[in-house]
């Protein structure tokens, strides 16, 4: 029961998935067609399902602040501040998404998210053209032939990729373009088949019940 | 220069100095602030969207339109929590195996479709193309292929000559690798100057 049900489950569900996208024939014996049961029954279900998931997670985060903040741990001061935000943005959404015809209260959530949650992700990630400059520092010391290839295609990209690069050399716009369409086309083509077949095997590994890691069941 | 007069410039603006305090300072109560808050409001966010999800696409249809079928994924979905509750947590499993369910045979189709056998029918050229730019790009795209992919083959013996293919796939690859650093060095120096337009422009009125 305990481990049985959860990979017949996990077997049933990814079958239907996987026959909904090779074949409009039906179920045995249901008379339905299996497209049809994965459009009307598994979609809406996996919605409502993964949402329960999301709060979960969000669950999570609660109680473990809320534990810093009750214990009174070191910079529980910053717990306080992370469930404030959440309470506040979290109600407001979920009000907005109950009463979409309130455009008040639509327009304000609008405010928050557009003046501070939009300037922190931004601000955020610009983070990152800070740390990407150290990084390229370390990265662009040509030690080998492998590397230096690695550093020349970068540099002509970054050079293509902005306007001093055109007055520069009118060609490296060029070199930039073909760089992008030939040889790193050619390089995330290997790549991804590679990867695909690995997430292949893996997905099959799985839905088989050999893989069961992710019911913290424990390998085969 | 006309700095702006608007409350939520100045917060944006704050709200993006607190985050560069970071790099640019180092760790500060003032980048703490924002981060905690950054991660409370995500947070927040996907919780109002998920709770409106389950009302919308479970309970709503369930009630109003008497879609008894809902209940199962309500059911499950309040499974999730009985991790909580040590004596049953095993029950969480249930929804968990449903979540991995639609994803790994959706996968299986998907990775075989979209990715192995689509991209392979994309990297299959015709020679000689009209041009002789067009045919040794062709050559540069097949050889490149072949040779990355008898990189990563390790259950053949590594002959002299796979090893020289495979050299020549790992030049490939530091290519791709390079144009890929290339792209995200550029991307994230547009958000940069993106942030910087906001402050000398919206905020501070210079642009």
């Amino acid at each position: 029961m305990r481990k049985e049900v959860p990979l017949l489950i996990t077997f049933v569900v990814a079958l239907i998935a996987m026959l909904s996208q090779v074949t409009t024939g039906n179920v045995p014996g249901l008379g339905v067609a299996i497209p049809d049961v994965f459009e009307r029954y598994i979609s809406p279900w996996m919605t409502v399902v993964s949402a329960f998931s999301l709060c979960l997670a969000s669950v999570n985060l609660i109680v473990v602040h809320s534990r810093n903040v009750s214990r009174k741990q070191p910079e529980w001061i910053y717990s306080v501040v992370l469930l404030g935000s959440l309470v506040i943005y979290g109600t407001w959404c979920t009000y907005i998404q109950l009463n979409p015809d309130d455009t008040a209260a639509s327009f304000g959530y609008s405010l928050i998210y557009n003046y501070i949650l939009s300037p922190l992700m931004t601000g955020q990630w610009a983070c990152l053209a800070f740390y990407v400059a150290s990084a390229s520092y370390r990265a662009f010391r040509a030690r080998n032939l492998e590397a230096t290839v690695l550093l020349g295609s970068a540099i002509l990209v970054m050079l293509g990729a902005t306007p001093v690069g055109g007055v520069i050399w009118s060609k490296f716009p060029v070199i930039q373009r073909w760089l992008i369409d030939i040889p790193n086309m050619t390089g995330q083509r290997a790549l991804l088949i590679g990867a695909a077949v690995g997430s292949f095997v893996a997905c099959l590994r799985t839905m088989l019940g050999i893989e069961r890691g992710h019911l913290g069941i424990g390998g085969s | 220069m006309q700095i702006s007069t608007n409350i939520w410039q100045w917060i944006a603006v704050i709200c993006i100095f607190g985050m560069w305090s970071l790099p640019l300072y180092k760790d500060n109560p003032f980048y703490r602030v924002c981060q905690n808050v950054f991660v409370g409001s995500c947070a927040g966010h996907a919780i109002g969207i998920a709770i409106g999800n389950i009302v919308n696409y479970g309970f709503q249809p369930l009630v109003a339109q008497s879609k008894i079928d809902l209940l199962i994924p309500i059911i499950l979905g309040i499974m999730l929590y009985t991790r909580f509750f040590p004596g049953i947590a095993w029950l969480s499993r249930w929804p968990v195996a449903f979540l991995v369910g639609v994803g790994v045979g959706q996968t299986i189709y998907s990775s075989l479709m979209s990715q192995v056998i689509n991209q392979s029918i994309a990297a299959m050229t015709k020679f000689p193309q009209p041009t002789v730019g067009a045919t040794i790009n062709g050559l540069v795209s097949l050889i490149g292929l072949l040779s990355i992919l008898t990189y990563f083959l390790f259950t053949v013996p590594q002959s002299p000559f796979v090893r020289g293919v495979s050299k020549v796939g790992r030049w490939m690859m530091m290519v791709t690798f390079g144009v890929g650093f290339g792209n995200v060095v550029s991307g994230r120096l547009s958000v940069l100057l993106g942030e910087l337009l906001k402050i000398f422009g919206d905020w501070l009125g210079m642009i």
